[in-house]
């Protein structure tokens, strides 16, 4: 594939080049960001212009170690990286000193990315918490600019998609489907099927879209993939493109994401520039476009049909089904829809290989998981890791603890629709069916951590208030069904509940699972069922006694 | 009479001629496109701040969907909004991880550092604030965003500082804008 080589031959030289001098990577996710990363940045190409050194400063994605942005990491020639945790612009001069102009580095860093080379720091990678970290779709967040195609493609981008182009659509398919590849937007249906229903569907106008809208509240792992390897994504689309036959993706993203929405477009325009995108690709007979079809705010639009009406600019109404997006999709047209890190694995899959990628994991949950820990944990943010590690490894080794000496009192797992757990289940295995009848599931990642300050009810009337807000109101049972739930917590976080309340609440969540058409109803009553079942003394608690066991919720007041 | 909602513009608004010129040069790329409603009426707020019943009605027109359409589109997307306000948003995450770290004292805290409940805007029409259901910066909760721009690990006391950290200057353009960082 000439048109590939030459563009891998201009990146590896340019990054080759880079590697020259001393680098200075500022974790520029929004992770860091929040954190001030801007200001960071700023302040380091001052330090380096005042004082005449050579070092490339550049913006780079998450690290995963997110609770220690702003995070820089420093790389001299030769050397290795040393890492800097919760850096300010006032710190700068002293970082600068300390990596790159004094004889070695003192105590101020949090410890080097690899063995310290005498220095006395401790080496990073031998925390327990990060030699459990995988890191396969995140390997190039935190190491590259996500603002320049060449770092990405330097470091192996676009291969995949080069590898599948030499490849016929149902070769690149069989590879995806023996990979194992499971869909990570909460159904955990196998991808290459999935590919494959579109596949087969009548052309010639068919679609694919990306799944970018990440309304769970606790999920942020398709945000930081955008943002810190954007390319990732997008070649992942084009590679589900190339297999099923679509003319055309989306990536259905909120606008409030900005810089999500920022660093795909700028993404968008390198590959059209580069002929990976547009009209015979890399010289090849396959064209294809993507569209960054962005969206307002509506959790409801993450569900794959109310996606689709949102695409086409309408209100995110679901749609019933059948028929199915590969039947009658966007615009009426055949569309695959599929979650932002189910794409970011396939250019992954096609170039390492489908075996390679079935090494990871268990049996039937291949590769791994993107992690979203946070809450009231000691290292909160993401980690990929492998699927099958059990909850205790996520919440001890990962995640460092609970905080303050508490204990854990629930994890709360896969969004609002999804599940509680209790400290007991700490030993079961994180993967998409070990949970299954634990009243918890995967879900998109997301693993909201509660210590023994939290009121288990406040926190689900939270839940609650949200599922109710975000209804669509197109189906009753939902409509008012989350809002009679809302109610009644109201009330019972007030002083007001009473016993029948609880066997009201199951009520109202059957009626919501049985009568709705879609994924928000059916399972707004999951996290209602499921912290009944493992903390009704809570409930009981409140609405016999008239007490909030942490004293979190105002008893006696309207 | 207008839809429920809509405010008929008023002699303090932007005077007629500028702001219909205004409406139509935004809405321009967008002619004949019924599919992009949402990021026609998106750039309209970018531009006026809220979607008035002018460019509500021109949207109509141009893009070729019934006004009562565009209606739809205004109230079911919670970030589109068809009554003006300040001019940036001050956006407290009430989601479960910022719930489990404070977020409701925070909420407290900037109400009373700005003066306005949740859904006011400060008397010098510079921010209203709102809460919203998750930034994405979970691991940094408490947070807040000043319109879209991220501010982790805020304190109570120190909401002042958040909001100059939040300021508009430091956000990302999209559509392809200049290199950030």
């Amino acid at each position: 594939m000439a048109d590939l080589r030459a563009l891998q031959e201009t990146a590896k030289a340019k990054w080759e080049a880079l590697e020259q001098a001393p680098r200075i990577l500022v974790g520029d996710a929004d992770c860091g960001r929040a954190q001030g990363s801007q200001g960071v940045l700023s302040a380091f190409r001052q330090e380096i212009e005042r004082r005449h050194l050579s070092a490339t400063v550049m913006p780079v994605g998450c690290l995963g170690l997110c609770s220690s942005e702003v995070l820089v990491r420093v790389i001299r020639p030769g050397k290795p990286p040393i890492v800097y945790g919760s850096v300010t612009p006032t710190r700068v001069p002293a970082v600068v000193e300390d990596a790159l102009t004094s004889d070695r580095p003192r105590d101020m860093a949090l410890g080097t990315w690899g063995d310290s080379n005498g220095w006395g720091l401790p080496n990073l990678l031998e925390d327990p918490g990060l030699r459990l970290q995988t890191r396969i779709a995140t390997q190039d967040c935190g190491s590259i600019d996500p603002w320049d195609i060449d770092h990405y493609i330097a470091n192996g981008g676009y291969t995949g998609l080069g590898r599948a182009l030499g490849m016929t659509p149902q070769q690149v398919l069989d590879e995806v489907k023996n990979s194992g590849l499971r869909g990570r937007g909460g159904a955990a249906f196998p991808v290459g099927r999935k590919w494959e229903f579109l596949a087969t569907a009548p052309g010639p106008v068919k679609y694919v879209a990306c799944n970018a809208e990440e309304g769970d509240p606790g999920a942020y792992n398709d945000r930081r993939l955008m943002e810190s390897n954007p390319h990732l994504v997008l070649e992942g689309v084009t590679i589900c493109g190339y297999a099923t036959g679509a003319v055309k993706g989306f990536i259905h993203v909120r606008t409030e994401s900005a810089l999500s929405v920022a660093r795909l477009r700028r993404a968008l325009e390198q590959m059209y520039a580069n002929n990976l995108l547009g009209q015979n690709i890399l010289g090849s007979s396959f064209s294809y476009d993507i569209e960054i079809k962005e969206t307002g705010e509506a959790y409801e639009c993450g569900e794959e049909t109310a996606l689709m009406e949102s695409v086409e600019g309408k209100r995110g109404f679901p749609r019933a089904r059948p028929p199915f997006p590969a039947q009658v999709g966007i615009f009426g047209k055949p569309t695959n829809v599929n979650n932002v890190k189910s794409y970011a694995f396939a250019p992954i899959i096609m170039a390492r290989g489908a075996q390679w990628y079935a090494s990871y994991g268990t049996e039937k949950s291949k590769g791994t998981i993107l992690l979203c820990l946070s809450g009231n944990i000691v290292r909160p943010g993401l980690s990929e890791v492998p699927m099958g590690i059990t909850l205790r490894q996520a919440i001890e080794v990962v995640g460092g603890g609970i905080p303050n000496g508490k204990a854990l009192k629930a994890m709360q797992l896969g969004g609002p629709l999804g599940g509680f757990l209790p400290p007991s289940a700490l030993d079961m295995v994180l993967d998409f069916d070990s949970l299954a009848g634990t009243g918890a599931m995967l879900g998109s990642g997301g693993n909201v951590v509660l210590d023994q300050d939290q009121c288990i009810v406040q926190f689900t009337r939270l839940l609650t208030a949200f599922n109710q807000k975000e209804s669509c109101g197109k189906c009753i049972p939902c409509r008012v069904g989350t809002k009679r739930v809302l109610e009644i917590y109201d009330a019972i976080v007030h002083g007001q509940g009473r016993p029948e309340h609880l066997d009201r609440i199951l009520e109202l969540a059957q009626t919501m699972t049985s009568g709705s058409l879609c994924g928000l109803g059916q399972l707004a009553g999951t996290p209602l069922r499921a912290s009944l079942r493992y903390f009704k003394e809570e409930y009981e608690a409140h609405v016999k006694d008239k007490r909030c066991p942490t004293g979190q919720c105002d008893m006696g007041k309207e | 009479m207008s839809p429920r909602g809509l405010e008929p513009i008023t002699a303090k608004d932007v005077p007629e001629t500028g702001l219909e010129a205004q409406i139509r040069e935004v809405l321009k790329p967008f002619a004949g496109q019924r599919d992009q409603v949402i990021p026609a009426l998106q750039r309209i707020q970018e531009r006026l701040g809220y979607v008035p019943e002018a460019a509500a009605r021109e949207v109509s027109r141009l893009l070729g969907v019934s006004p009562n359409f565009v209606y739809g589109v205004v109230s079911f997307y919670g970030d589109l909004r068809a009554k003006p306000h300040g001019q940036h948003a001050v956006r407290v995450c009430t989601g479960p991880a910022c719930h489990v770290r404070g977020a409701l004292r925070l909420l407290r805290a900037v109400e009373g550092h700005l003066g306005v409940p949740v859904g006011g805007t400060t008397p010098d029409g510079q921010y209203f604030l709102e809460t919203v259901s998750c930034l994405g910066t979970c691991a940094n909760a408490p947070a807040l965003a000043v319109d879209t721009e991220p501010v982790g690990l805020v304190a109570p006391e120190q909401v002042d500082q958040a909001l100059a950290r939040g300021r508009p200057e430091t956000a990302p353009m999209h559509r392809g804008g200049r290199s950030e960082g």
